[in-house]
């Protein structure tokens, strides 16, 4: 029931993902592009050009994937989260991932995410959080909260202290109460599909981390008797060296890196796309100035620059972003589209509509920019891969983002420290990060056939 | 097309100016720098149970307070050369502005010409003799003495007017770097802060209430001030310093910068930058040079080999590892080398040399050296040989397509000849023209893979100076680095112009 209802969970997000990827934001575009009085229909040139790039398999469906797969992160905190969706104990109701999602969703809301044993019928243990998977359990099996109470009582007789034996007996009491509750359906929870989170570390399990993954467990010493000793959900590639599940610091991670590099493509694009027009546009000594800007701003040894802002103040998502649009992402699309328009610029159709006393703003937007953003679609993707790069490099190195954001980087560097012993906290990162990235090339060698397709004739 | 190279070759210094410009004042205006960085070490000396400790020079002279006084901090700052102001800082930098240069007049030299110094180590004395004196007469009435006044310590900081209380709190907090804009503050209130305590001018009070007293303490002060005037005198006439505890000094202002060569010393080393550099160079250049052949080695024959079975099996599958390979950063490839293949095979986890080469027969040691090189040469051909492998794949489908071609298989040659004289000779033009950029890379090495397979060459070396904010270190491999990059661009684009006639720059 619990298994079907997280599973049914999980396929409804990867569905809504590629629904929400495919159908519902396109079309949303074009409502929106509409409303603002555009004509929003595509130009036969791009038409056939999106066909191209349809029959292009690898390319089209690795756009698939990545896309569906970035959209559905953006609910991650109901797929994989420690905190159930849904807890229930007599009148109380509680959503703790789904607050959690919220406060992902929208920042400034802070709800109240974690639920405390003390409201779930469990008052003995104090203000501690909630643990849903060890509720879960309970519910599924409640004679193993009565052999726990039974273990408490055993404890308190061999307790030596009076206050000690005192709280052991008074747990022991709340275990066998709450046992009852169960049995008549007081308490009902629903835990995500993959009950575990970045961020939450595993201590409690028997062994001490690193926890090998799920199917090497019966092989090792302390997964052996922690699969005696707990049944349920095991992190399935194991936890790293601090005992934070590695899955899920995965897929976190991947939101967070792709988020990432497309803030950092999207921004860098407009700034250098409207740098790239006025230079080419205008030329003359504007041309000339912003030239010497970006060869001086070029040449700035970018690593340099950022450990040493690191070192200052501890980066985050948005300065880090800032930080790699400033010095970097805006100057390589700047000569390509300042090409663009200088060689645009001459044609009759911008003389004509200079003729007719259209204003320089609008031949630049209407006229010269469609032309002119080939170059610039058929970049992004790689551009997306160097920037997840340069992330995975900072993250790396300790200057990237803050400790508690799971990154890719930092799962290599955790693994790389101890390289000899645990080898696969290096190899699954690295087979995670190679599967996304080459998607991405696949993506971007697929856009480029599509919308500049070179025909080379062979002889032989 | 002269005048043209001539135009890139004037811009090198401009930009070259502007770049340095720009990170030398990044570095001085962040805030960690080296006086933060000898502040924590003393700290921690401190801490440790070290007198003084820390800063590597023996700057501290076994001070066990905590609290740098004026001169220390001064000495602190031209230490690291920070006692000027940016502009001025970065012109003397450069070397078109003098410094001051002192080095340490060694005692044999002392001991052979007496006479020069004997009157300099007796004002010295005078001044030390004196100064104590001054300190126990004021110190039995709980003053002191700075800055030839007398000053009476604070009890704290809630004795300080409220106009700068706060302030000066903050500015005490931040530590040494900030002891400047302090000191600057709180004189502009008749206050002072020295030995960890701040205090109160105390001249006034003195007289009123103890004349006597008073006009002693001026004496010693007078004549404290005529020590210092003399020392002042000797100095700027003969060059000569004198420390407190009797070093010699040899003071020159010159020019001392990069345009002399004078790159400076390390702060965390001690040696010269430019003997650093040089040592670290040999070492990154056998990896880089070895990653680069390698790359040439296996793309120009691969990308061929793609060109001419394009749209095959072969073609598909090579691609898989060429977009891999160009998904991956050569750093994470080194990792996943180290975590598989380093153990299966044997090979050493990290180094550029096995241990014990000295003693090893010379095949061996090449084979040892072989085994180091396996790893990192790798992870180097990874990084660049999917771009050079499709560039040569494309050129060369580029030049198949060509009219030439076309003629030369028209009049009768073999594929072989066409292919391979005709074709390929002008498809490995643009791979020919990016020797240039590649210079920059044999010069930095790649600090992400150095760091990986534990590799001490340029690439480690600069970024373990910027984490120790060793700046001399930082500024001299940017001196290089942006030199090399500026006329690497420049070099390729002439290599290209030589052997593509067909180019024409400056049109």
């Amino acid at each position: 029931m619990q298994a079907t209802a997280g599973w049914l969970v999980l396929l409804g997000l990867v569905g809504a993902g590629y629904l929400l990827a495919h159908r519902l934001l396109p079309w949303l575009w074009v409502r929106a592009g509409r409303l603002c009085g555009l004509r929003m229909e595509l130009s036969p040139l791009t038409a056939r050009r999106l066909r191209r790039f349809r029959r292009i398999r690898r390319g089209y469906w690795s756009f698939v994937l990545i896309s569906t797969a970035f959209t559905s992160s953006l609910f991650l905190e109901l797929v994989v989260n420690h905190r159930p969706l849904y807890v229930r104990y007599g009148e109380r109701v509680q959503l703790p991932a789904v607050a959690d999602w919220l406060n992902f969703i929208w920042p400034w809301a802070e709800l109240p995410a974690s639920a405390r044993w003390a409201d779930f019928g469990l008052p003995e243990l104090g203000e501690g959080e909630l643990d849903g998977r060890r509720l879960a359990q309970w519910i599924a099996e409640p004679a193993a909260l009565e052999r726990l109470a039974a273990s408490r009582l055993l404890a308190a007789e061999r307790a030596a202290d009076e206050a000690e034996r005192a709280a052991l007996v008074r747990e022991a009491g709340g275990y066998r109460r709450l046992a009852a509750e169960i049995r008549t359906g007081l308490l009902q929870i629903l835990m995500p599909p993959y009950p575990f989170s970045a961020a939450e570390l595993l201590v409690h399990l028997p062994g001490s981390p690193p926890y090998p993954a799920v199917w090497k467990r019966h092989g090792s010493e302390a997964g052996a008797a922690a699969a005696m000793s707990v049944g349920g959900p095991w992190p399935l590639l194991g936890t790293d060296f601090a005992g934070r599940d590695v899955l899920s610091q995965l897929l976190y991670g991947f939101r967070v890196s792709f988020a990432f590099a497309l803030v950092v493509a999207l921004v860098g694009y407009a700034i250098g796309i409207s740098a790239g027009a006025i230079m080419g546009y205008f030329g003359g000594w504007i041309d000339i100035a912003v030239q010497r800007l970006i060869e001086i701003w070029g040449s700035m040894p970018f690593l340099y620059i950022v450990m040493i802002l690191a070192a200052v103040t501890q980066p985050d998502f948005l300065k880090l972003a800032a930080l790699l649009i400033v010095l970097r992402s805006w100057l390589g699309i700047t000569y390509t589209v300042r090409g663009e328009f200088y060689r645009e610029k001459a044609r009759e159709y911008v003389q004509a509509a200079r003729a007719l006393g259209v204003p320089d703003r609008t031949i630049m937007r209407k006229h010269i920019l469609p032309n002119a953003l080939v170059p610039v679609v058929t970049f992004m993707p790689f551009d997306v891969v160097a920037y997840i790069g340069a992330l995975v490099s900072l993250d790396f190195l300790g200057f990237g983002l803050p400790p508690e954001v799971p990154s890719w980087g930092r799962l290599l560097r955790d693994g790389a420290e101890n390289i000899r012993n645990h080898p696969e906290l290096v190899v699954i990162p690295v087979l995670a990060f190679a599967l996304t990235l080459y998607c991405v090339v696949m993506i971007g060698e697929a856009v480029r056939e599509a919308f500049d397709p070179k025909e080379y004739a062979r002889l032989r | 097309m002269t005048a043209y190279f001539l135009r890139r070759l004037l811009l090198v210094p401009v930009t070259f100016l502007a770049i340095t410009a720009l990170v030398y004042t990044i570095l001085r205006y962040v805030p960690g720098g080296p006086i933060e960085q000898a502040e924590a070490a003393m700290r921690l000396g401190a801490m440790a149970g070290e007198a003084g400790g820390g800063g590597g020079a023996g700057l501290f002279r076994g001070e066990t307070a905590l609290d740098l006084d004026e001169e220390g901090l001064l000495e602190l700052q031209r230490f690291y050369a920070l006692d000027q102001p940016v502009a001025i800082g970065y012109l003397q930098w450069l070397g078109l502005w003098p410094r001051e240069r002192r080095t340490r007049v060694p005692p044999s030299t002392r001991e052979r010409h007496p006479e020069p110094f004997q009157a300099l180590e007796e004002l010295n004395a005078a001044r030390v003799r004196t100064g104590e004196r001054l300190a126990a007469l004021l110190a039995e009435h709980g003053l002191v003495a700075l800055r030839g006044e007398v000053w009476r310590p604070l009890a704290g900081a809630e004795e300080l007017p409220a106009a700068v209380r706060d302030r000066a709190e903050q500015l005490r907090a931040a530590g040494f770097g900030k002891r400047d804009e302090l000191m600057e503050l709180l004189l502009a209130h008749g206050h002072a802060y020295a030995g960890g305590s701040y205090l109160r001018q105390a001249g006034a009070e003195l007289r009123a209430q103890a004349p006597e007293l008073h006009a002693q303490a001026e004496r010693l002060l007078g004549a404290l001030r005529l020590a210092e005037e003399h020392l002042r005198r000797v100095r700027e006439q003969y060059g000569f310093e004198i420390e407190r505890d009797g070093r010699l000094y040899k003071v020159e202002r010159r020019l001392a910068g990069i345009l002399q060569l004078e790159f400076g010393d390390s702060y965390t080393q001690g040696e010269p930058v430019l003997g650093l550099i040089a040592s670290k160079f040999e070492i990154s250049l056998q990896f880089g040079l070895a990653g680069y052949l390698l790359t040439w080695l296996v793309c120009i024959p691969l990308g061929i080999f793609k060109a001419l079975k394009h749209r095959s099996l072969f073609d598909a599958a090579s691609s898989l590892l060429v977009f891999l390979g160009y998904a991956l950063p050569g750093f994470v490839v080194a990792l996943l080398l180290l975590a598989t293949v380093a153990p299966a095979l044997g090979l050493p986890l990290g180094g550029y040399k096995p241990e014990g080469i000295e003693q090893m027969g010379w095949l061996e040691a090449a084979w040892g050296r072989f085994r180091h090189m396996v790893i990192p040469v790798t992870a180097y051909v990874a990084g660049g040989f999917a771009t050079m492998t499709i560039l040569m794949k494309n050129s060369l489908m580029e030049n198949l397509g060509a009219d030439y071609v076309r003629t030369a298989f028209a009049k009768g040659l073999g594929e072989r000849r066409v292919i391979f004289i005709h074709a390929l000779r002008n498809s490995l033009i643009p791979i020919t023209a990016g020797i240039g950029h590649a210079i920059g890379l044999l010069f930095a090495g790649s600090f992400l893979i150095e760091l990986t397979c534990n590799i001490p060459g340029m690439g480690l070396l600069g970024y373990t100076a910027i984490i120790q904010r060793d700046y001399p270190i930082v500024l001299g491999i940017l001196v290089f680095g942006v030199l090399i990059r500026l006329f690497g661009n420049i070099l390729s684009d002439l290599v290209w112009a030589l052997i593509d006639p067909r180019i024409r720059f400056g049109r």
